[in-house]
């Protein structure tokens, strides 16, 4: 034979991710529309807050032009996940994957990029760049900050993503964990809104603080003082705590992930 | 070194225990294939051996390692699964070159072009694997499972979805792989036939344990399925007297032919003392040849437990 192997897991990484990537966006028409769906809505708002160019009104439209597409962005991240992990071991394909000389982390890092990782960054593209079209001014003088508001809107898909692929892995079905994806996500929308209806409800702060690392968005509400859910007096935070809580957020979503990557590395057998 | 060893692997799935202590060892420069029926457990062995299962009890080493999450272990080995899943919509020619890629081969366009001419393939390498005839398929999985030239190829019921045309070609292909490149193979099967064309050594699974392992001369001796097979015109008469010949381990009649097993060492003896017999007792003999059973025999006697004749 007059060829070599020379084996290189960066390479192999890499061009898993190729294999991976070219067959979940074949046709990415859903990731497209919903890219441009969030970038027009976006758009779609200013006049509704007379293109004020302060920080406060910019983190109030924000908030209130993303909610739709970030609800698409989950359902993405759901059907991305359900067919791309629980889909592929029900099919036989992640054993196919599990015995080329790939590390399974690897193959787990793989996956989350190609399933969580993609939708959520087109999502924060599609916000920035909106935003940076719309709100020059405000993105000139507040980058930073500009920045990590649309990083705490876009943090819960993360969470959510994490939570719909620890399901996956358990269930390994493509269409029940589509279908528990999307009945997961009401679920997490219901228990927050109950969550700060009975905070407001009761004056019991600690509700609200443990749903700032939910939704780490709700605590940038807080420190600007918002006043989109009038039914809840939302504590005053300094922007620090409010950071540190988006950094609570991201941290709890990479507990989640290391706790379902420790299961794939360690105990995980392809049915 | 042996390319794998199982030492008293146990492993359950719920309630259903699949290996109970199974102990085996799969020499280097072999085919080996390992037999059983439908759920003895040759399945949960090979991926076992492959590293996709875990045991709940005993060792399993591939090449000297732990084959769970080893790539430097998984890059030596081929595999073929029986009902082979690869990406639907990519050309077969396309996903041999990422594998060929994962496995580091260099140059691979031109190892893909020479595998696929392999098992030929070549004609349809433009074709998504989607649109693939299952016999296609099992063909894309062996080049998949050669595309680096590997030292084993591991391949459970290779030939489960094939025509006897395809399998007849499959099995050449493999016994010309094991002549002329040294590749070593495991093949779980239960298509006994086939097994026989191309095995060196075998292990009998039942039940989640081995019953039986080695060579295929060695388990016939053991197993007593040696034997001369004599015709004559008479042979009720002459197994009445050939059962009293000192060094007979075991005697039986089929038709007009009598089954003889001999102790090791008597064989040439035999030849002299069965025309004797014959002649003192007036039967025309009509030959006397050395028999050695088929496989189904073996497999019947070693999972059964009966004689076959």
């Amino acid at each position: 034979m007059d060829f070599q192997v020379k084996y290189s897991r960066f390479r192999s990484l890499l061009e898993f991710l190729s294999i991976d990537l070219s067959m979940a966006y074949r046709f990415p028409l859903a990731e497209i529309y919903a890219a441009l769906y969030t970038f027009f809505l976006v758009v779609s708002a200013i006049p509704q807050f007379g293109g004020v160019s302060s920080l406060i009104v910019f983190f109030a439209y924000l908030y209130f032009a993303t909610i739709l597409p970030k609800f698409i962005t989950n359902i993405l991240i759901a059907k991305n996940v359900a067919y791309g992990f629980a889909g592929e071991i029900e099919r036989g394909l992640m054993q196919t994957y599990l015995t080329y000389p790939i590390k399974r982390l690897d193959i787990f890092v793989v996956k989350v990029f190609t399933c969580i990782l993609v939708p959520y960054f087109y999502f924060i593209f599609s916000l920035l760049l909106a935003s940076y079209l719309l709100y020059f001014e405000v993105f000139e003088i507040y980058g930073s900050q500009v920045l990590l508001l649309i990083i705490s809107v876009a943090g819960p898909c993360i969470l959510f993503g994490a939570i719909i692929t620890a399901a996956s892995l358990f269930i390994r079905r493509g269409g029940a964990s589509l279908g528990l994806g999307i009945a997961a996500y009401f679920t997490i929308a219901i228990l927050e809104m109950a969550m700060l209806y009975f905070a407001g409800a009761t004056r019991r702060y600690e509700y609200i603080l443990a749903l700032f690392v939910l939704e780490p968005y709700l605590a940038f509400a807080s420190h600007y003082g918002s006043t989109f859910m009038p039914f809840v007096h939302l504590p005053s935070i300094t922007f620090e705590e409010a950071a540190s809580y988006l950094i609570a957020h991201y941290f709890l979503s990479f507990i989640v992930f290391a706790v379902i990557a420790f299961y794939f590395i360690r105990r995980f057998e392809p049915t | 070194m042996s390319i794998a060893e199982c030492k008293n692997v146990t492993k359950r799935f719920g309630k259903i225990t699949a290996l109970r202590g199974l102990s085996l060892t799969i020499p280097k420069n072999s085919f080996f294939g390992i037999i059983g029926p439908n759920g003895a457990g040759k399945t949960t062995t090979l991926r076992i051996i492959l590293g996709l299962l875990r045991p709940d009890e005993g060792e399993v080493m591939l090449y000297g390692e732990d084959p769970w999450d080893n790539p430097r272990v998984k890059a030596m080995v081929g595999v073929l699964h029986e009902n082979p899943v690869y990406p639907l919509y990519i050309s077969c020619e396309r996903y041999l070159l990422h594998v060929a890629r994962i496995y580091g081969v260099e140059k691979p366009e031109i190892r893909v072009t020479e595998v696929l001419k392999l098992v030929e393939l070549y004609e349809a390498r433009s074709r998504l694997i989607k649109a693939l005839s299952a016999g296609m398929l099992q063909r894309l999985g062996l080049a998949q499972a050669l595309i680096h030239m590997p030292k084993l190829v591991i391949a459970d019921e290779p030939t489960s979805n094939l025509d006897p045309l395809a399998r007849a070609r499959l099995l050449n292909l493999m016994r010309q792989l094991r002549e002329d490149e040294g590749v070593d193979f495991i093949v779980s099967s239960h298509i006994l036939p086939e097994l026989a064309r191309v095995c060196e050594k075998v292990a009998f699974v039942s039940e989640g344990e081995i019953k039986a392992a080695g060579s295929l001369e060695e388990l016939y001796k053991q197993f007593g399925l040696t034997m001369f097979r004599v015709s004559s015109d008479a042979p009720r008469k002459l197994l009445a007297e050939l059962v009293e010949l000192p060094y007979i381990e075991g005697i039986t009649m089929t038709g007009f032919e009598v089954l003889v097993k001999v102790k090791e060492g008597f064989e040439q003896q035999f030849y002299s003392d069965v025309a004797e017999v014959a002649k003192k007792v007036g039967v025309k003999l009509f030959g006397v040849d050395f028999k050695v059973a088929s496989l189904e025999e073996l497999y019947r006697r070693v999972i059964v437990g009966g004689f076959s004749s």
